[in-house]
């Protein structure tokens, strides 16, 4: 594992490669992560996943949108267009440190939304793999809200009427910073379309109805995105990451 | 022209440590680098990124800093065959930044089990020259009680709530407490250890939030509990607040507590 920063000077990115430990693969994975509560709680799971994919020839790149993680930026700075333009950096750069003929663009809830976005805007992929992926922008947006509400009320029942929480501002959503741009642009990311090369992963307690014809992964562990206590909780996802890793060594193939 | 840089970097045995160091464009001479250690099981970038948010913040300030992932955490391993050991890994954090001209002196920041593990390490190695605890260590006293039954007295339906569906089913102790991350000292070994901190001639901060009013119920209950604190250490209260300080106001009011202590430091 690598950590390195990388792409433009004004707002350099994150990333941590992952290169095969044994015989590499002609097909490198671009993993992209998920946003707010969900990437703080996948960092270490998509690690896992990132190791396990190594160990089995896959190179891979894991990676922060600016203004995010460890990437340059404020937060509230942040908008679509430049985290779409952060995915391509990104794939571009996992082709030139591999030197693989093939690239895969696995996103994970979020990241899957956008990965689709990007590949609607040009971004070539020889694969796609969407991970828990929202029905839409606005049902993730929806979500989210949702959670941040139930877990403002939460802390509004525990605490005492003298010590409660302070209003959340209009601009911020799960703690993150959340500008109206941003939010108007995320809410309007469509439903992914039905392309050839998509494998359609999910959890056991996640269910959204994939295109006719793609291709299925059923996970045995839930994922818990709908609740407000498992949100703020890390999920490792160890078995998710062996079946995944199991699936696309022959997938991919 | 840019304010900071930031660097990650792999140190301890190994490599198996990973961190970001965040150097100032101009770095105030001869002041202590900071250490931030994680925040109960959350990576290096701190919960609601509060960790990046305070090391640029410090950096723009004139301070050097490192946040970075303990053993089994984020992007760090445990060593192999050892048990994980935060003391061992905050060892290894103050080796790696003196062996990059960033020492000799520390100082810590840490949060929840981030402050547990920044006072044990504080309370053994002598390069530590200030610490700043964020929901650390809180011991009860009598006005603690009384405020605490005074509260449930003044919201009857809490009490109709835990009648009707008993205790909650998630636990009210701390967060890092109730995860096995840590366990509080004994009061007795958490005084003799502060003691020893100011006798050390260390700086000591401490703030608390209004979601461990479960067991820190107003502002002075510290000093009540330690004596010798008064008058040595800083010590905020921020009742509006949460625990992972989720509301950027809050955030940004916790980053200017900690900048302004530690320009007071210099002072």
């Amino acid at each position: 594992m690598e950590p390195f920063y990388f792409g433009r000077s004004q707002r350099p990115l994150f990333g941590q490669r992952h290169a095969p430990t044994g015989v590499a693969r002609q097909t490198a994975v671009l993993i992209c992560p998920s946003w707010g509560p969900e990437y703080m709680r996948c960092y270490r799971g998509l690690r896992t996943l990132a190791t396990r994919l190594a160990a089995t020839g896959f190179e891979s790149l894991r990676f922060d949108y600016s203004g995010t993680g460890d990437s340059e930026g404020m937060a509230l700075d942040s908008r679509l267009e430049h985290w779409l333009e952060d995915l391509a950096t990104a794939a571009a750069e996992l082709r030139a440190l591999s030197g693989c003929p093939r690239l895969a663009v696995l996103g994970l809830r979020f990241g899957a939304l956008l990965a689709e976005a990007a590949i609607r805007q040009g971004l070539k992929a020889d694969a796609q793999i969407l991970w828990d992926c929202p029905a839409s922008g606005a049902d993730y947006v929806e979500l989210m809200r949702a959670l941040d509400q139930g877990r403002d009320r939460i802390k509004a029942q525990r605490r005492s009427r003298s010590a409660q929480l302070i209003q959340r501002a209009d601009n911020e959503l799960c703690g993150h910073a959340w500008p109206p741009a941003l939010a108007e642009a995320v809410s309007a990311l469509p439903a992914p379309m039905a392309r050839p090369g998509q494998l359609w992963v999910h959890s056991s307690d996640h269910a959204v109805a994939r295109p006719t014809g793609a291709e299925p992964l059923s996970l045995d562990e839930p994922s818990h995105w709908h609740d407000e206590y498992w949100i703020g909780s890390p999920w490792l996802a160890v078995k998710a990451s062996q079946q995944l890793t199991e699936k696309l060594v022959t997938w991919l193939r | 022209m840019a304010t900071l840089r930031e660097t990650p970097i792999r140190f301890g045995e190994q490599g198996r440590l990973l961190g970001i160091v965040t150097v100032p464009a101009r770095q105030l001479p001869g002041q202590p680098t900071v250490i931030i250690p994680n925040t109960g099981l959350e990576h290096r970038v701190g919960p609601n990124r509060l960790h990046v948010q305070i090391a640029r913040a410090l950096a723009a300030a004139g301070y050097a800093s490192l946040r970075f992932d303990i053993a089994g955490l984020g992007d760090s391993d445990p060593a192999p065959g050892q048990a994980a050991s935060a003391q061992a890994d905050l060892k290894a954090a103050a080796e790696a930044l003196t062996a990059r001209r960033l020492g000799p002196e520390f100082v810590l920041i840490g949060l929840c089990s981030g402050a547990h593990d920044a006072h044990q390490f504080a309370a053994s190695d002598s390069r530590v020259a200030g610490a700043l605890f964020i929901d650390g260590y809180a011991y009860p006293t009598r006005k603690f009680r009384l405020i605490r039954a005074w509260r449930r007295l003044c919201q009857p339906e809490k009490i109709w709530r835990r009648l009707r569906h008993g205790r909650p089913t998630q636990s009210t102790a701390p967060a890092g407490v109730s995860m096995g991350l840590f366990r509080y000292p004994p009061r007795a070994e958490a005084g003799a250890d502060y003691q020893r901190m100011l006798e050390r001639g260390m700086h000591l901060a401490f703030v608390y939030t209004g979601d461990v009013e479960y067991e820190y119920a107003y502002r002075d209950q510290l000093l009540d509990v330690f004596p010798q604190l008064r008058g040595y250490a800083k010590l905020w209260f921020l009742p509006h607040s949460d625990h992972t300080l989720t509301r950027r106001r809050t955030r940004e009011e916790l980053i200017a507590l900690a900048r302004d202590w530690l320009a007071g430091l210099q002072a």
